[in-house]
């Protein structure tokens, strides 16, 4: 065969075959979908690797999982009315493969999942959830009673009025937006905390990621901030209300929210103490500045 | 006493004394299941290794030029293997009939993909798994850095990690391998820094403090850093 002025022998035609085929198999989707009878307490787990996960809580005695999933994975799916098990792959699986999942699950169910790169939005649960990601973000939404949540690249961001919370990333942002809660921990060794947050007993702590936040005190309201040498910048909508205690090794102190200035102690560091409130903020750094900023 | 055998992290929180909702269930469960005791006796003795680490040393200055080293040596062979097979190929065909297959395959996938899904999905793999015989493959970054040199309490927490690569091959890629690096530094250098600011005001609480919320954040990192590569 004559292609213009060259020729196209078999070789050349197996690898413009092969360039054909290739790039179009990597791409390619199999819808997926399964269902089961499910109590309202039932344990579901998911493990995936990239692409997303969406989980809505519903008023159903059911699991549903839908969406799509990469060519080339075995998907898993299998379980009984008090626990099911969901995986985008089973076995041998190919790298970068992602799965797009919407999950719906009892609004009472106790929430395990694992990702490698996945996002992962949760979304009108009020069990028990404890979500796992080494780069995927993390979002959720809404009255969780017991939430572990991990990253270490990926983004968390959480809303609504929850339990008992424990948040941690490596070098992922944490955003908390409103969040009401009744015991809440914080951590992250570069990523930043953000937002606002009332909680009757609150630690955050970071080795070097910025930390910037409202806090909305409350009666016995105690919160502990510390870092290594990131910024800490807290503001409050009430500071007649709050108890502070501040403390920085090598980082600046500065106060707008009353006129109390930081003494220098012998032979290092600096502290401020004032406020004769109900709440109590505590405050510590070994380099990072503190602010309290004002609104 | 709980139905279901409760998560590793939850065994994990229990060992390290943290709170926990069901506390009470969790180490009942514990108590009668041999397969959660026998979990929960490793994170015991994974406590009491990090617990040692008090003096972490900082990681000798080679140990990144180490890690480049093996990284970027890797993706030459890679490069090396590829534009030699390259070679052999192009020689046959001509560049204009490459160039032209190279449009024809664009436009045909970009039509496949935006017909299936919309928009095409462009983004970079980070972790990847693969299959046992893709563990021979120099383009993919394993989750296995050369300590020689290191300090000990640096090599110990090193293994740590790296002993959380499971059976089941999972790959980490170059990005998250030199994050988990950074970060084991970061608390190295925080512990050691708090440590000479305490030597030389030895009565600040504060200090004594901070040093003691670093170590912890230090075992915490290394747990959680473990806990999150297994079970894939």
């Amino acid at each position: 065969m004559r292609c213009g002025p060259f020729r196209l022998t078999g070789t050349c035609r197996c690898l413009v075959a092969l360039l054909l085929l290739a790039p179009v198999a990597g791409d390619a989707q199999q819808p997926f979908h399964r269902g089961h009878a499910f109590d309202q307490d039932g344990a579901v787990r998911i493990l995936a690797l990239e692409g997303s996960i969406r989980v809505i809580g519903w008023d159903r005695d059911s699991v549903d999982f839908r969406g799509t999933i990469a060519d080339g994975l075995r998907p898993f799916a299998m379980g009984n009315r008090s626990g099911y098990k969901m995986s985008t792959y089973e076995g041998v699986v190919t790298t970068s493969a992602p799965s797009h999942l919407t999950v719906r699950v009892p609004t009472g169910a106790q929430l395990w999942i694992k990702t490698t790169n996945a996002k992962v939005t949760i979304e009108g649960l009020n069990g028990a959830l404890d979500v796992f990601t080494i780069g995927g973000a993390i979002d959720i939404t809404g009255s969780v009673d017991a939430l572990v949540a991990e990253t270490l690249r990926g983004a968390l961001t959480v809303r609504g009025r929850m339990g008992w919370l424990r948040l941690r990333a490596g070098s992922g942002a944490v955003q908390l937006h409103d969040l009401v809660a009744r015991d809440l921990s914080v951590s992250t060794v570069t990523g930043n905390i953000s937002g606002a947050w009332q909680a009757e007993r609150s630690r955050m702590e970071s080795m070097s990621g910025n930390v910037d936040l409202t806090f909305r005190g409350i009666a016995g309201a105690a919160a502990e901030i510390d870092t290594h040498r990131g910024t800490v910048t807290v503001r409050t909508p009430s500071p007649r209300d709050v108890v502070v205690r501040l403390y920085s090794q090598q980082g600046a102190i500065t106060n707008r929210w009353t006129s109390n200035l930081p003494r220098p102690l012998t032979p290092s560091g600096n502290e401020l103490e004032f406020g004769q409130g109900f709440a109590k903020l505590t405050v510590r750094t070994f380099a990072g500045a503190i602010v309290l900023s004002g609104q | 006493m709980l139905i279901h055998h409760p998560a590793e992290d939850t065994l994990h929180r229990l060992v390290y004394g943290e709170q926990l909702p069901q506390a009470s269930a969790v180490e009942a469960h514990v108590r009668q299941c041999t397969p959660c005791a026998e979990i929960v006796q490793r994170f015991e003795r994974l406590r009491r290794e990090t617990a040692s680490l008090d003096r972490a040393a900082a990681p000798p200055p080679e140990l990144w030029q180490q890690v480049r080293d093996r990284t970027v040596g890797a993706n030459a062979s890679l490069r090396a293997a590829t534009s030699s097979s390259e070679r052999s190929v192009l020689q046959r065909v001509r560049w204009p009939l490459a160039l032209a297959a190279g449009v024809l395959v664009t436009v045909v996938s970009t039509n496949r993909v935006l017909r299936e899904r919309g928009t095409p999905d462009m983004r970079t793999p980070d972790t990847r798994v693969a299959t046992p015989q893709s563990a021979s493959d120099p383009g993919i970054a394993v989750l296995t850095l050369d300590t020689a040199g290191a300090g000990e309490p640096t090599q110990r927490l090193l293994a740590h990690v790296r002993a959380s690569v499971p059976q089941r091959d999972v790959f980490v890629s170059a990005d998250t391998e030199r994050e988990i690096m950074s970060q084991l530094a970061l608390f190295t250098d925080a512990v050691a820094r708090t440590q000479r600011a305490l030597d030389a005001d030895p009565n600040n609480v504060q200090l004594e403090s901070m040093l003691e919320r670093a170590r912890r954040q230090h075992a915490d990192f290394v747990r959680s850093t473990t806990a999150l590569f297994e079970g894939f």
